[in-house]
């Protein structure tokens, strides 16, 4: 047994991420005292960043004395919890432009219950995904999930955040690839996944279509949703090979971006450190995505193979979908940059999801009998 | 699952994260493009971002009555807006603006601190500034950068002071209500209803701001539009009041605390709602001097007596009493009560109006006629409270009538659980006659109280009281009408209804207490004097409602702290309103 052996490649990668967020929200709070004279809200979103990290890395260690095994009693449990919590946000949630997003907790802190239900759809469709065969068949286990995740997401989807929504029924498709399913089976769920998205499209509520048709021709709308992507592009663009530094930068301290701090992020990193640093935030994803692979290679148990593999899928989808809504190659939802956008909820999210991969690695062993 | 799943599974992960890698290098991609290949071009276009959404507010909806009199519109006025990126030395360029308008430099300051907009965001910091505060700052100025003068309007109520309550006001949003109402599009200092349909109809009158994309020069000056949405007017609303009834209304309430209704009872339009004493609600657009808020206040002028206002409804409350004495078979229509100037009961003597006289024999019809107290005194006795309390509430006294006006309230309807637990004493017999005849503790409001008068008109059928006769979109020009809804019926025979009616018609003929004689029209009233605890000093109401048979109007005039002894003293008042109705609206048969 060799149970202290850490995942180093795994662990550095989410620490310069984590430190690369630090530092963007640092100097861009430097670039705002240049422009505007004092430091304003980028700084007070690095001294907030500070505290949850402290708060999410304690929670991060705390992990590591937990056996993940655990999470196959506490998923069912959790995911309760987690749907009552969804429901109630609809009720008494808080949030920009007439969505309930936000359970309020303390003073500017609030709880994303969406964030969160996340791990909570890993964790219950890899318990469903590895219950014994011979109690369950593939075709069933294949309607569980459904019947697990569909609820989650049409509650998401009504708050509204379609974009959490088309996430975790993402996560869980990826999750379905790697079931033990044929190629014909893969096409026909494929299929089916066609054909929900149609059906989506015509649920969806004007505003949601309109980002849509914004996403495919920005142009259209520059008043509204394209304004925001075009400032985007513009802010990106103009940060050049190496970026426009702490005296350059005036789209991010002058708001021409909108939520640059969280959605928008990507656009900030991209003026404030140009291509340098963008295409280095690109590599330190494609780094992650790597170092959770080989984590995944190494493992035996299934279940800890299934929550690997949703949690990689939540990382690439989530960096994917973000930084392409950036520079104008996805719609603008609200998906944050993992590690990288300020939230509290997202944030401990991500950090508790690092700490589950280095548990399941770090105990992967002991299951070799 | 065996090692050979396993593997395949691996396989399909790296397959997946090969995939995955791929597309991020897409992204990479991209970003090369972007920042490399057009790097220097985005540069330039960040160098000069001025481009600006500018948004300027949009006529509010005219307000006018049946007749098509303005009742408030909109007229033109100056505002003063700064683009904070365009300030060189805020403290000089707004110091300007605080010196001309004589607003204090730091109010200035917060209002631009508190905006919370993007620095090319115009930020209003002064509406409505008069024309020589405009002229002054027009010719300043091309020195002021930042600092702009732009036209606007402010509300205007042409007719003064008519239809005060009616109306409301409107005024600059609250940090309350901007908090709230941020997503529907309000910004900081933007006019919004604050009282009356001004505020009840606020998303009909308010109209939709224009936005324009504009590009600016190095000084913040607009070169070109490069897009533009025009500003889209509010609906315009059409009131179920006739202003010149409203009129009317008014100048008999004169300088006195009370209230006059006009309502159409087979549709709940109505024709007139007075309240006074009033105010001018134009005092609320251009800043209201200490003065006039001290007398306001001292005087209750904006207190809305017809709809807020709860008072003991004295004898107009006999026909619940009568209701319920008829419906419960406590009493028919040739009952007789004798009535010796008042009764004793418990050793206390309860005295009929007319006490030291008397009104001798009394069947219900001469009971409504005379307004004998005696005769309805022994019928609430009879009947008793729970049966009183059952009819009170089946007129709806301690329910709002649901008319479109913001502060409605109920008048009350007590009951002996209500009394123990509030005075820590028993209900006695004696407070069921009282309420009888509308003293001790019941009280109406005078909306309410025309409300019951019409939906006696209408043999049960109360119609809700509404001002919204129709809202006009200001581009077509269609009119969308206000479906009158019933709000209520009694479940009261017919047969009582008209007993209590022949009563009513009794009151106004020769030989009642008001007479009201309208060429040859019969008709319905009732009188009621409420005492106050002052001795000599009465609430006075005296409703009606006309022709008997087919009812077109009910009418209310009600006078707190009374400047009548007696409410008899109302009928020539009533008959002007009335008469004013049919000579305007034609009488029995005339048409509309």
């Amino acid at each position: 047994m060799k149970p202290h052996r850490l995942p180093l490649f795994f662990l550095i990668s989410v620490l310069l991420l984590i430190g690369f967020s630090l530092s963007t929200f640092y100097v861009a709070s430097l670039a705002e005292r240049y422009t505007l004279g004092h430091f304003g809200s980028f700084y007070s979103y690095f001294q907030k960043t500070l505290l949850l990290l402290a708060l999410s890395l304690t929670i991060a260690v705390m992990l590591q004395f937990l056996n993940y095994r655990v999470f196959r009693y506490l998923a069912i449990p959790a995911y309760v919890i987690q749907t009552g919590l969804l429901v109630a946000v609809l009720f008494i949630g808080t949030g920009m432009y007439g969505s309930r997003r936000w359970i309020p907790i303390v003073g500017s802190f609030g709880l994303q219950p969406s964030e969160i239900q996340k791990l909570v759809i890993i964790f219950v469709v890899a318990l469903i995904l590895t219950l014994p065969q011979k109690r369950l068949n593939t075709g069933l286990k294949i309607l569980l999930v459904m019947a697990a995740v569909v609820p989650s997401v049409l509650l998401v989807k009504k708050e509204p955040d379609l974009g959490s929504a088309s996430l975790l029924l993402a996560i869980s498709v990826v999750m379905l690839v790697h079931f033990r399913l044929t190629g014909r089976q893969l096409l026909v769920l494929g299929l089916v996944v066609a054909l929900a998205a149609g059906g989506a499209w015509l649920s969806l509520r004007p505003y949601q279509r309109t980002r849509i048709e914004t996403f495919l021709n920005p142009q259209a709308d520059p008043l509204g949703d394209g304004y925001n992507v075009i400032q985007s592009i513009v802010a990106t663009g103009s940060g050049g090979m190496w970026g426009r530094g702490i005296k350059g930068s005036t789209q991010a301290t002058l708001s021409f971006v909108p939520v640059q701090y969280a959605d928008f992020v990507f656009s900030l990193v991209g003026e404030l450190f140009g291509f340098a640093g963008s295409a280095l935030l690109v590599l330190l994803f494609i780094m992650l995505l790597w170092s959770t692979f080989l984590v995944f290679r190494s493992l035996t148990d299934d279940f800890a193979r299934y929550i690997v593999v949703g949690i990689g899928a939540m990382w690439f989808l989530q960096a994917a979908v973000n930084m392409g809504m950036s520079i104008g190659l996805s719609p603008v939802t609200g998906i944050p940059l993992p590690f990288i956008s300020y939230g509290g909820s997202s944030l401990l999210t991500q950090v508790v999801a690092a700490s589950i991969v280095v548990s399941v690695y770090r105990i992967r062993d002991e299951l070799r009998f | 699952m065996d090692k050979l799943q396993q593997s395949r599974q691996t396989q399909r992960f790296l397959a997946v994260t090969i995939l995955f890698t791929v597309i991020l290098l897409g992204i990479m991609a991209r970003l090369y493009f972007l920042q490399v290949v057009k790097g220097t071009y985005y540069a330039g276009v960040a160098e000069d971002n001025r481009l600006r959404i500018i948004s300027t507010d949009a006529p509010r909806g005219e307000i006018r009555d049946r007749n098509g009199i303005v009742l408030a519109t909109d007229v033109p006025s100056f505002d003063i807006v700064v683009t904070t990126y365009d300030l060189k030395n805020s403290d000089q360029e707004l110091g300007v603006v605080a010196q001309l308008t004589g607003a204090k430099l730091q109010s200035l300051k917060d209002t631009v601190k508190k905006a919370g907009v993007g620095p090319f965001t115009p930020i209003t910091v002064a509406r409505n500034v008069s024309k020589s505060v405009a002229l002054k700052l027009a010719e300043q100025e091309p020195d002021l950068p930042g600092i702009q003068l732009v036209m606007s309007t402010k509300r205007s109520y042409p007719q003064g002071t008519m239809a005060a309550h009616v109306l409301g006001y409107t005024g600059e949003i609250s940090d309350i209500q901007l908090e709230e109402l941020r997503a529907d599009g309000y910004v900081m200092k933007d006019t919004i209803g604050k009282d009356g349909i001004e505020l009840q109809y606020e998303s009909l009158l308010r109209g939709q701001k224009s936005q324009k994309l504009i590009e600016v020069d190095a000084n913040g000056k607009a070169v070109k539009t490069l897009q533009e949405k025009p500003a889209a007017p509010g609906k315009s609303i059409i009131l179920t009041i006739d202003a010149r009834l409203q009129k009317t209304c008014e100048e008999l309430l004169g300088d006195n605390e009370g209230a006059a209704i006009m309502m159409d009872p087979r549709n709940g339009e109505l024709l007139a709602l007075a309240s006074a004493p009033t105010f001018d609600p134009n005092k609320f657009i251009s800043g209201i001097s200490s003065e006039d808020w001290k007398t306001w206040s001292v005087k209750g002028s904006l207190f809305d007596r017809a709809i807020a206002g709860s008072f003991p409804p004295a004898s107009t409350f006999k026909v619940v009493t009568g209701t319920a004495g008829l419906e419960t078979r406590t009493i028919t229509d040739r009952s007789i009560i004798y009535c010796g100037g008042g009764l004793t009961v418990g050793g206390r003597l309860f005295k009929c109006w007319i006490w030291p006289s008397r009104h001798g024999n009394e069947d219900i019809y001469k009971a409504y006629a005379d307004s004998c107290d005696s005769y309805f005194f022994t019928v609430a006795r009879l009947t008793g409270i729970e049966s009183m309390d059952t009819y009170a509430h089946k007129f709806g006294i301690d329910k709002p009538t649901g008319i479109d006006l913001p502060g409605e309230t109920t008048g009350f309807v007590p009951t002996p659980q209500w009394k123990l637990g509030k005075y820590n004493e028993p209900w006695y017999e004696g407070d069921t006659m009282n309420m009888g005849i509308g003293q001790g503790y019941v009280l109406e409001t005078p909306i309410r109280n025309i409300s019951i008068y019409s939906s006696i008109a209408m043999n049960g059928t109360l119609w809700r009281p509404h001002l919204l006769k129709a809202s006009v979109d200001p581009a077509t020009k269609a009119e969308t009408q206000t479906t009158p809804v019933v709000q209520d019926t009694l479940g009261i025979s017919n047969a009582t209804l008209a007993t209590v009616k022949k009563g009513l018609n009794l009151v106004a003929k020769t030989g009642g207490v008001a007479r009201i004689l309208v060429g040859d029209i019969e008709m319905c009233a009732k009188t009621g004097t409420a005492e106050t605890g002052t001795p000599n000093l009465y609430h006075t109401w005296l409703v009606a409602f006309a022709p008997m048979d087919n009812p077109q109007v009910a009418v209310l005039l009600m006078f707190e702290n009374s400047p009548y002894e007696r409410s008899t003293s109302m009928a020539p008042l009533v008959h002007t309103m009335l008469q004013q109705y049919f000579d305007l609206y034609g009488g029995e048969n005339g048409s509309n």
